[in-house]
């Protein structure tokens, strides 16, 4: 167990250094820079672990930063759960799809359209009490709408 | 002939329906069978002895496949005039195949007036065979107002709490669309007569008006508002969930599967046809109508607690493909609407079946009441689950390959409407499963003794899931039935074509 | 006077001679069977009378009467309109106590001012019909004499007939007038040779209508309809409803056909505002209705409104179709209005009136084929196919079309829209369970001339539904003046 061990890190260690023969699977280079060329990014990528390494130490070894006192820290808790709940993309998602969706078929449930028709049902009905009025059942009523209804269609008929 | 004796086997089939209560008390609903069985013979005699057509009008192509031409009212030049091409063939296919599955689903749950009901169930039938035959126009308009009258008895009579008031909207909207229809199809004849001096409402005839623009798009509107509010396309729907909640279980079966199919037989047989370029001309409002439809009806199901009006407003959804596709007009479109029809057919009634064994067992619809059937009934459970997949459009099963071709033909006109239709690939879903999840998984919340399917309902539900798994594999041999007929209405009406 | 003169007349001669008969049996001997079956007799011997009449025609008559094809195939209809409708009074009165043989004769001698109306060219004769019709109708509805309900119809129908008949007068004088004429022709060669209108004349025109529009049933006079509807006995109501509106309405075809007033365009734009708003009225105030009288009273008010889109029509399409759609939907309307009623008086026992909605409750269970043909009459008032209403309907469609009356099609289309609310309540209200009902009828095993009547109306109703061949062409023979 340990040998296997111990021969993963050397490789990992130093495996780096080997040179795979790729020209044959990737014979066209795009961007022919020199191979040995000392740029940011690889002074970045060469730093980053080292800094870690430091942090590392600083906190767990030498004690200078309490782990603790860090994390119990509130700003670095809502670091932490933001990051714990894949950037927050749930949220975003719940948010901005799901609860209008939801709330706006919850409101539309009984249908706005529906109102178009309920509404023609209404007229309906308000117009039958409203001429229904008319039917009074008394005869002076009924005589004297008969001799105005004759007034208007004579004047209807003169005027047009 | 045999077209005519289609028709006239449903009502005289209904009519000994009704008369047979007299002798036995569960009489009906066997005649019922046995009539639905004489119409498959029929129309398997009529389908195979199509080689050997004989005399077929000299006006007519070879598309179609039988031609009964009767005088009726002379005065008006009204001819008792049918045919039959693929299109229809298909479509009573589907009819008489619904037909045994309303009749299934009715067999324990109609309890009294056994005979008037089937009586209605057998008229309706009929009513809906003719629509898809008659290519007079006034025998159309006819057999369109035929078949609401027994549905409308059967919501009312045999409904559920809220059947008045159903069946009276179904009724009233249907009637004044109808009406605006028969004003245009008044007008359109009307306006032939000037033309050539003859009385006419042939369908064959009446394609070679020449109707001047302005009019063709009043006469066109006509026809479409009474078709789309068959359909139903958003904003005439609102008729539709109430008449499918409060049905019976056959009465659903048969207005979700086969009666919204009317409307849009209506549209491909006729608006196109007869107006192609006043369609042409409206085909983006059109299917802008479809798209709204098809995603407004989605949002509308997921947010229903009661499981047919949730199945109801997956009707809507479907049916809105239907508009899309047919103002597309090009083969493929019209071939993914041909398959959605059957495919929607198929599917509907098998979840409107279901949710009507789920309410003869629990005497609710409401699906809060529901959870956890998983575990006591498997079978039931099963099928539900593959039909709410097939609903939401699972390639495998027919109703994929039907929205999968309308969104391809449509593509071709209008890319931004295809483009938001294909919403409904996220919403679907949201809807199919959210029912599934509400009644078959959780917890069981009602402890009452539930029976797993009996066998007529297993039998019925398989030979559905047959079909749409058919369909879904392999639309070939549907298409090829049907492919004549839309090449030669696209030939005919080459102002729409792209 | 020759002797084809004398035949032209012979169904008028028939009818009055039969009255003088029946008052004379009356007189010998009372018994309601037989003044019943000399009624019946006597309106059977006037339909062969007319058949004798019918190659004579057309023909001048008198000098105030023109008998020709189209008024005697409409006599003809109006004949037997009041045969059915004496066939439901011998079943609704024969256990009513009282003496109602005089009943009888009140009907022949309405039958026999509606057929004169409709042989009418001449003012007087117009007058003549109409008095004698609305005189025999004061006491037709007033009939059960003792109870209040049809006094006061009675007494309300008199007073208001009397004010239409003022107007009549008034609008005749004016047109005499201007005319000096007063033959319909005559005044049709007046119009026709002025280059204006003629106010006086228009409104004289404008006056009958008034006058005629109160027999009808038309926004703004039809505010009587309702109540005497629902206070006359049944079958009276039915030929209210049907003699005396179709008789009416012949006339005023007649009248404007002959007097050439198609021409004054105003007179359009005024049927056409009564068409919609009685379309409308009609339709409205019957929605919420619970008294089944009232509410056919209303529908009926719908009705003539559709008719008159057809009677519209007529002046800028060909006059034999206008004639045609207007004769078919008066045949439609007689058949289903008599069939209603009908079915209302069949149910009414002696003690109470059958006309409150609570009634019906059930009547498809108790009653199967009383329900069955009181829904094939509501199916054929709200228009659907397979009965003749909608073949009726038809034709309104077809005429306004041809006339372009897009408006009123609307209007039509809208008013169709509404009635089916409360024709489908009825229907509804049938197929109620029937252990909610609470009320005894009659039975229809009693009532067999009654039950005959409604099934022929009620076969009549499909066949011409579904093959209405046979109708149309009679009609259309007739159609050409």
């Amino acid at each position: 167990m340990n040998i296997s061990l111990l021969l993963l890190a050397v490789l990992a260690l130093f495996g780096g250094l080997l040179q795979i023969p790729l020209s044959s699977v990737f014979p066209v280079l795009l961007n022919s820079q020199p191979e040995n060329a000392f740029n940011a990014v690889a002074l970045i990528t060469i730093a980053a672990p080292f800094l870690g390494l430091l942090i590392a130490v600083l906190f767990y070894l030498s004690g200078t930063f309490s782990a603790q006192r860090f994390a119990s820290d509130g700003w670095i808790k809502s670091i932490r759960q933001f990051l714990l709940s894949g950037w927050a993309m749930d949220a975003l998602y719940n948010g901005l799809l799901q609860r209008p969706f939801k709330a706006l078929c919850k409101r539309n449930k009984n249908d706005v359209l529906d109102g178009l028709y309920l509404g023609s049902a209404w007229l309906s009905r308000s117009l039958h009490h409203l001429s229904s009025a008319a039917q009074t059942g008394q005869v002076r009523w009924y005589a004297s709408s008969m001799a105005l209804g004759t007034a208007v269609i004579i004047a209807i008929g003169l005027l047009s | 002939m045999i077209m005519a004796a289609l028709i006239a086997v449903l009502i005289l089939g209904g009519f000994s329906a009704w008369f047979s209560e007299q002798s036995h008390a569960d009489a009906p609903r066997w005649v019922a069978l046995i009539t639905l069985i004489i119409e498959t013979l029929l129309l398997v005699a009529q389908y195979t002895g199509t080689e050997h057509l004989e005399i077929v009008a000299a006006h007519l192509s070879q598309t179609w496949l039988a031609d009964f031409n009767q005088p009726w009212i002379p005065r008006f030049g009204i001819r008792f005039h049918l045919a039959l091409d693929g299109l229809s063939l298909l479509l009573i296919a589907l009819t008489i195949l619904l037909g045994f599955m309303a009749v299934s689903s009715s067999w324990t749950e109609i309890n009294n007036r056994q005979g008037f009901f089937f009586f209605n169930l057998l008229l309706c039938l009929a009513g809906v065979s003719g629509v898809f035959l008659a290519v007079d126009l006034f025998l159309l308009f006819f057999f369109w107002e035929l078949m609401i009258l027994p549905m409308y008895f059967l919501i009312s009579i045999w409904g559920h709490e809220n059947r008045t008031y159903a069946a009276i909207k179904f009724f009233i909207f249907t009637q004044v669309s109808g009406l605006l229809m028969l004003l245009a199809i008044v007008v359109l004849v009307l306006i032939n007569h000037h033309q050539t001096g003859v009385y006419s409402f042939d369908y064959f005839i009446l394609q070679n008006t020449e109707i001047p623009a302005d009019v063709a798009f009043w006469l066109m509107l006509g026809f479409f508002i009474a078709f789309t509010v068959k359909l139903p396309a958003v904003p005439f729907h609102t008729w539709l969930p109430d008449a499918h909640t409060q049905a019976p279980t056959g009465g659903s079966v048969i207005l979700a599967g086969i009666m919204l199919k009317t409307g849009a037989y209506g549209l491909l047989r006729f608006v196109i046809p007869l107006f192609p370029e006043a369609a042409h001309q409206f085909a983006p409002i059109a299917m802008t109508i479809g798209t709204i439809s098809v995603l407004y009806a989605a949002m509308m199901a997921f947010a229903q607690s009661d499981i047919k009006r949730l199945i109801a407003y997956t009707s809507v959804s479907h049916m809105g493909f239907i508009l899309l596709g047919v103002f597309s007009w090009n083969l493929l479109a019209l071939q993914g609407v041909v398959i959605t029809l059957l495919a929607h057919g198929i599917s509907a009634a098998a979840l409107f079946m279901i949710a009507g064994a789920l309410q003869e067992r629990l005497h609710t619809r409401e699906m809060a009441d529901m959870g956890g059937f998983w575990a006591v009934l498997p079978r039931l459970s099963a099928l539900t689950l593959l039909f709410a997949i097939a609903s939401l459009g699972l390639p495998g099963l027919g109703n994929f390959i039907g929205e999968f071709l309308v969104l391809l033909g449509a593509f071709k006109i209008n890319v931004l409407l295809t483009s938001v239709t294909a919403l409904v690939l996220i919403l679907a879903p949201v809807y199919s499963l959210f029912m599934v999840q509400k009644t078959l998984h959780g917890r069981l919340l009602n402890q009452s003794t539930l029976f797993d399917g009996n066998p007529r309902e297993l039998v019925s539900l398989s030979l559905l899931v047959l079909a749409t798994v058919w369909l879904g594999l392999s639309p070939g041999t549907v298409l090829d039935i049907a492919a004549p007929a839309l090449k030669q209405e696209i030939q005919l009406s080459a102002a729409m074509a792209p | 006077m020759d002797i084809n003169q004398l035949l032209a007349l012979a169904p008028i001669m028939t009818l009055a001679t039969a009255s003088l008969a029946l008052m004379l049996s009356i007189a010998g001997k009372r018994n309601f069977v037989f003044v019943c079956s000399v009624g019946a007799g006597g309106i059977l011997l006037t339909l062969f009378a007319l058949t004798i009449a019918w190659p004579k025609t057309p023909l001048q008559a008198t000098l105030l009467i023109r008998v020709d094809h189209y008024a005697l195939s409409f006599m003809a209809l109006l004949l037997l309109a009041g045969l059915a409708v004496l066939g439901l009074c011998y079943d609704y009165f024969k256990d009513r106590a009282g003496q109602n043989e005089e009943l009888l004769l009140l009907l022949l001698t309405a039958l026999l001012g509606a057929s004169v109306l409709v042989v009418s060219s001449h003012f007087a004769t117009f007058l003549m019909g109409i008095e004698t019709l609305s005189i025999s109708l004061f006491v037709l509805i007033g009939y059960p004499l003792k109870q209040p309900r049809p006094l006061e119809a009675a007494i309300k129908y008199l007073i208001l007939s009397g004010v239409s008949s003022a107007f009549l007068l008034m609008g005749m004088a004016l047109i005499y007038a201007q005319c000096g004429e007063l033959y319909f022709s005559g005044i049709g060669h007046f119009i026709a040779n002025q280059t204006a209108i003629n106010t006086l004349v228009l409104s004289g025109i404008i006056l009958i209508v008034a006058g005629l529009g109160f027999k009808l049933s038309l926004v703004p006079f039809h505010l009587w309809t309702p109540d005497v509807y629902e206070g006359a006995p049944a079958p009276i109501t039915a030929f209210i409803a049907t003699v005396s509106k179709g008789a009416v309405f012949v006339l005023l075809l007649r009248f404007f056909i002959s007097a050439d007033s198609f021409v004054y365009a105003p007179l359009l734009n005024i049927f056409s505002i009564i068409a919609v708003l009685s379309i409308l009225a009609g339709n409205l105030l019957a929605l919420l209705q619970n008294n089944v009288k009232r509410l056919l009273a209303y529908s009926a008010i719908a009705h003539i409104g559709y008719l008159l889109v057809a009677f519209i029509a007529g002046n800028s399409i060909a006059p034999h179709l206008a004639i045609e759609s207007v004769s078919f939907y008066l045949v439609a309307y007689f058949i289903t209005t008599i069939g209603a009623f009908g079915v209302v008086s069949l149910l009414s026992t002696a003690q109470t009136e059958a006309d409150d909605l609570y009634f019906y409750r059930g009547l498809f269970w108790r009653q199967p084929g009383l329900a069955g043909i009181f829904t094939l009459m509501l199916l054929s008032l709200a228009g659907i196919p397979l009965t003749v209403g909608f073949i009726g309907k038809f034709y309104i469609f077809t005429s306004g079309a041809e006339g372009r009356l897009w408006g009123l099609l609307a209007t039509v289309i809208i008013g169709s829209g509404l009635g089916l609310y409360y024709y489908l309540r009825i229907i509804v209200v049938m197929s109620m369970p029937a252990q909610e009902t609470a009320i005894e009828g009659k039975q229809p095993d009693r009532a067999w001339i009654s039950t005959t009547t409604l099934s022929v109306l009620a076969m009549l109703l499909v066949w011409f539904g579904i093959y209405p061949d046979f109708l149309v062409n009679l009609i259309h023979s007739v159609a050409y003046m």
